[in-house]
């Protein structure tokens, strides 16, 4: 589904992403662990397509696509959905409007018709109890007066009701209390399926247990430096970043 | 109106200053047009009326130096007194002359606005040149003390404080004595150079029907940091004009005033900062307190030109109204050219909070004291950011 | 930038037409350009107008040539030729209108393409239109349904003919006409209007509705408003404008007065997208207009305002709060593009004691445009207990528009309580990325974050006029993507 090939990406002249390769197949869920500074938010940002982000050199392919060759929304449209660390407050728009003009648009992309208003909002309905959201979270403006738990559980709705093919969760954890990680994980692993995949990008193994991942790479200084399966992640946790410095 | 500004001119003498030619004809066909002192019809005074300034009968001050040296203290020590100067010895990289012979390439920077720094111009009887050299750090402050007497006295003066690069300086001022019915039109140009850093605290607390007006312009280079902390304290009358041409990226600029008045004082301050370079910062905050028939004006201007992106302004104004014959208005003004940009401004006008008086009050102190206190608290924020500790003691004794 | 830049921003925002630009074939009955004595006469007998009004004109006419336009306001244009413009253009058509069905056709098909066919409108939304042709009104509807109510709603002529007391007794009590240079102007030569008066205690059932139109070339638009709200009573009052496109500027200097008696509510909305001038500045509209509001005890108005369009736009919606405990609203959106310029704001006047006064202004200016805002919160010394909140926020779309803010705050009473805030900044890039992410296009992400900016003001607007505006900031944004 996604294959990047010795990613070198920079901003404003710094490379951050010296040479990463990663390939996700769909059914797949991916972790992406490191410490601070590592690129792991920067890679979150280029699959995004975010602007300030410079590719040097090196290649994505998603669904046998150039990614690179897409605008953020052709990418959003394709199927590449990101959960974003800091989820960002748009005043005045309704987390409402917002969802249905992207639903719309992806599936005018699509060549599909738009959806009618009722199903849309039993569409709403049903994702938002998946995640425990208020239904009156909906009719606020986007983001605008959540709590932090709020937002990042407004990020696994959203992704509910946009249905991506690849979703990419950057510290999706941070800033939550237990149960909150566990409404948003049990949210994630009820999407999942055979036709989708994740990466999650974290620091701290703790989301791990509760989202299972079938690959854990450790991304260090731009690069990935070690892949294993999901023990890896304890074995991290364990050691410290130290160990994998002291491995380089 | 009675005279005209040049009858108003004529009062006083000629500038001793040796101006550049172009900027002393600038300054005379600037009183030739206005003709008259301008009217509270035209914008720059709109809340400050000039009838009384333009009716006072003045002579000029005759201004010595003393050849004695201040004796050391804790600051450089630079005092006007009995119309005569006296002086400090400076320490090292640290260049102080009362020649009048102004800094010739500084000159070139100025430009000149308004009636203010026209008269200025034409009648200047002197000044303090100060120059730090490039790369020095001075540890002690300049202390400025003008200590205004007499009556119908007109004291025009043109300072300059020239930092070199990379160097730091600690500035003071007061303006203080009691003077009646005289004019005083005290003008600074500090020019900043790249990378250094002055502050300057001015404290102005002249008793007496005096009338001040007091400009600064600050010329502003490379990556260099200028604070200005003005405090006028029941004044009779005083007009502040700060300007500031942040004319190089990397500036930054704090403005703080904090102004007190009681009886009929009249206290006006205006601001201007130019952002005319990109990635600077500039942060204004002005307070006051108005007791009594006092009035007070509060006009912030900053303007971002075209090509100045990456500018974060902050404008923050607050006033307190203590009795309902005081008054104060307010003109926080953005006029924005550039689109990548963070600028805000907020004023606000009303009294003392009045649950804290009562929760004061209740815990058995005076309605006097608490107001005091509340007042303190208020004006903590400008306070608090000034350095000098003379200062410090001043309004301390003050707000108590 | 995330996803667009600035040069395609401008260079789409420029090449959007302007929708409303056709001109129709009426014939007019056009006063010969210039402004004299005569043509004021001519004007007050073709309106068979009582003496005292054509005195009211002549008097207006001599205090307008002592006085000398204002230079004050943040824009610069070719100031018009008032000797040019012709004061008084009328539909040749004499037949005052039985039905609906006698107005002429393509009067009707000019409607139809702004989108207000005044029988969907009557139909579908039960609003009242008067609605203003060039200088005439034309077509007045549920005027008996009003009127078993004692709610008179009809053009400024006709109250003028049938309600001469009530025109007399208010006329000219809010904005004097030493008031402006174009007040003094419009009070000279104004040609027609809207008139309305609430009764005593009466609740308007309908939001009462004009639409304005400049149509003739070369005429200038000299509208008259008088709005009067009988002690308790209310009315929401709407306001349309388009005008369409022409290559010289026209002049449209109106007059609005709203008058709201002890307990009264008056709220006074209007959409304004006359015609803008081209991407390179040509032509477009000079809308110089002098709107005010007098509250009595307990009264309350509230202005509420889109302006998208005119090239010029001058323009200060106030409130007097003369009365105790009255209040004052003040909520605007104005979007400038190519070379429009926006000088606008409101004057809140604290006379009464308790009144209060809130300000929301969103500014938004693209392209050659400059925005601004500048405003009067002025509280006197008997106004014990004032109170105004001010938020004025700039939003810069384009690095060579601009956005000004000029608030003045004028207090001399300690007991008021004043609050003015204002920012400048530019759309957030975050947000922009936020809804691309989700698929959202860039200029639909642009839409939706300008329409949450504004919400605050649109929703001050009733329900199919919010609709309108939304609809007219998007297309004033249209095609902001490459």
């Amino acid at each position: 589904m996604l294959k990047i090939t010795d990613l070198h990406a920079s901003i404003n002249g710094t490379e951050i992403l010296k040479g990463l390769s990663l390939e996700i197949k769909a059914g797949e869920i991916h972790a992406i662990m490191g410490p601070n500074g590592a690129g792991k938010s920067t890679l979150a940002s280029v699959l995004a397509g975010k602007e300030d982000y410079e590719v040097t050199s090196g290649a994505i392919t998603f669904e046998d696509q150039d990614l690179l060759e897409m605008s953020i929304e052709e990418r959003a449209r394709e199927g590449v959905f990101l959960a974003f660390q800091y989820p960002v407050e748009i005043p005045g728009v309704s987390n409402v409007n917002f969802l249905k003009t992207a639903i719309n648009e992806i599936r005018e992309h699509k060549g599909l018709p738009a959806l009618s208003a009722k199903d849309f909002l039993r569409l709403v309905k049903e994702k938002s109890a998946l995640v425990d959201l208020d239904a009156s979270l909906a009719s606020r403006a986007v983001n605008e007066g959540f709590s932090g738990g709020e937002k990042k559980r407004n990020e696994i709705f959203q992704m509910a009701m946009l249905e991506p093919k690849l979703a990419v969760l950057d510290e999706t954890d941070s800033g939550l209390d237990i149960d909150a990680l566990r409404i948003v994980a049990s949210g994630v692993n009820t999407l999942k399926s055979k036709e989708n995949a994740t990466l999650v990008i974290t620091h701290y193994q703790r989301l791990l247990d509760h989202i299972i991942p079938d690959f854990v790479h450790v991304l260090y200084d731009g690069k990935i430096v070690k892949t294993g399966g999901k023990e890896l992640a304890l074995e991290l946790e364990e050691k410290g970043y130290d160990w994998i410095k002291s491995v380089e | 109106m009675s005279g005209t500004l040049i009858d108003f001119c004529k009062q006083l003498e000629p500038t001793a200053l040796k101006l550049p030619a172009a900027l002393l004809q600038a300054a005379r066909d600037g009183v030739e047009f206005q003709h008259h002192f301008p009217t509270t019809r035209e914008e720059p005074w709109k809340y400050t009326r000039l009838g009384r300034v333009a009716a006072l009968k003045l002579t000029p001050v005759n201004i010595n130096q003393s050849a004695e040296r201040l004796p050391a203290s804790d600051t450089i020590d630079i005092i006007f007194e009995h119309e005569t100067w006296h002086c400090a010895e400076p320490t090292a990289g640290l260049h102080i002359d009362f020649s009048g012979d102004l800094d010739a390439s500084a000159w070139n920077a100025c430009t000149l606005q308004g009636h203010v720094q026209h008269i200025n111009a034409l009648s200047a009887q002197g000044g303090v040149a100060i120059r730090v050299d490039a790369n020095t750090t001075l540890i002690k402050p300049i202390r400025i003390i003008h200590r205004l007497q007499g009556e119908h006295t007109g004291l025009i003066l043109h300072h300059q404080l020239v930092l070199g690069n990379h160097a730091s300086a600690q500035v003071e001022v007061f303006f203080e004595g009691t003077s009646e019915d005289s004019y005083a039109n005290v003008l600074f140009d500090f020019f900043i150079g790249a990378g250094a850093n002055l502050h300057a605290d001015m404290l102005q607390q002249t008793k007496g029907t005096h009338y001040g007006f007091h400009t600064q312009r600050i010329y502003q280079q490379k990556d260099s940091t200028f604070a200005l902390q003005t405090l006028t304290a029941n004044t009779h009358f005083t007009r502040n004009e700060v300007e500031v041409f942040s004319q190089e990226e990397g500036t930054h600029t704090q403005l703080y005033g904090a102004f007190i008045g009681r009886e009929n004082n009249h206290i006006d301050n205006h601001t201007y900062v130019h952002h005319k370079a990109p990635n600077c910062t500039s942060d204004e905050n002005y307070k006051g307190v108005l007791a009594d028939k006092a009035t007070g004006v509060f006009n912030g201007k900053v303007k971002v030109y075209q090509d100045a992106q990456k500018i974060n302004a902050y404008q923050s104004n607050k006033n307190i109204l203590l009795s309902d014959s005081a008054s104060i208005n307010a003109k926080p003004e953005l006029e924005i050219y550039a689109d990548d940009v963070k600028c805000s401004h907020g004023s606000t006008t009303g009294q003392l909070d009045q649950h804290a008086l009562f929760f004061l009050r209740a815990r058995g102190i005076s309605e006097t004291k608490a107001t005091d206190m509340l007042i303190k608290g208020f004006m903590a924020e400008i306070v608090g950011a000034v350095k000098s500790i003379h200062i410090q003691e001043a309004l301390h004794a003050l707000l108590d | 930038m995330a996803g667009y830049t600035e040069n395609e921003l401008a260079k789409d925002l420029a090449d959007k037409e302007y929708q409303y630009g056709f001109i129709s074939e009426i014939d007019s009955d056009v006063v010969p350009p210039g402004l004299n004595e005569q043509v004021i006469h001519l004007i007050s007998a073709k309106k068979n107008e009582p003496a005292w009004l054509l005195d009211y004109r002549l008097k207006a006419f001599e205090v307008w040539k002592t006085m000398t336009e204002p230079e004050w306001a943040h824009v610069a244009y070719q100031k018009p030729d008032f000797q040019a413009i012709s004061y008084y253009a009328a539909p040749k058509q004499t037949k005052k209108f039985e039905s609906w069905d006698d107005v002429d056709p393509e009067m009707k098909e000019t409607m139809a393409k702004l989108g207000i066919s005044l029988e969907e409108q009557q139909r579908l939304t039960g609003v009242a239109v008067d609605f203003v042709m060039d200088s005439v009104s034309v077509g007045t509807s549920f005027k008996a349904k009003l009127a078993e109510l004692g709610i008179i709603f009809c053009s400024f002529s006709e109250a003028v003919q049938e309600h001469p007391a009530l025109v007399q007794q208010y006329l000219g009590t809010v904005v004097p006409i030493t008031d402006n240079f174009y007040a003094a102007l419009n009070s000279a030569v104004f040609s027609d209007g809207s008139f309305c008066y609430i009764p005593k205690g009466v609740r308007c059932p309908m939001e009462l509705s004009t639409y304005f139109r400049i149509n003739a070339g070369g005429t200038g638009q000299f509208e008259r408003t008088l709005v009067i709200a009988d002690e308790s009573s209310y009315v929401s009052y709407l306001e349309g404008c388009t005008a369409p496109q022409r290559d010289e500027n026209q002049l449209h200097a109106a007059v609005v007065e709203l008058i709201a008696l002890n307990n009264a509510e008056i709220k006074y909305s209007t959409v304004q997208n006359w015609y803008p001038g081209d991407k390179e500045g040509k032509g477009g509209v000079f809308n110089f207009v002098t709107k005010r509001g007098l509250c009595e005890a307990h009264a309350k108005i509230s202005w509420t305002q889109v302006e998208t369009g005119s090239a010029v736009t001058w323009k200060y919606p106030s409130c007097i709060l003369k009365g105790d405990y009255s209040v004052g609203e003040f909520f605007s959106v104005a979007v400038t593009n190519n070379y429009q310029q926006a000088d606008t704001g409101t004057k809140m006047i604290h006379l009464g004691k308790h009144t209060k006064s809130t300000i929301i202004s969103k500014g938004i200016s693209a392209g050659h445009s400059q925005n601004s805002y500048r405003g009067l919160v002025q509280i006197h010394k008997q106004a014990d207990h004032a109170r105004n909140f001010s938020q004025c926020d700039s939003l810069l779309m384009g690095s060579v528009s601009g956005a000004h803010t000029f608030p003045y705050i004028e207090c001399k009473n300690a007991s008021a309580q004043i609050e003015h805030e204002a920012t400048t900044s530019k759309i957030g890039e975050d947000q922009l990325f936020y809804c691309q992410q989700r698929g959202i296009s860039e200029e639909k992400a642009i839409s939706l974050i300008v329409n949450g900016y504004c919400k605050e003001v649109l929703n001050q607007l009733p329900m199919e006029f919010a609709v309108e505006a939304q609809k007219l900031l998007s297309i004033s944004l249209e095609g902001s993507v490459g």
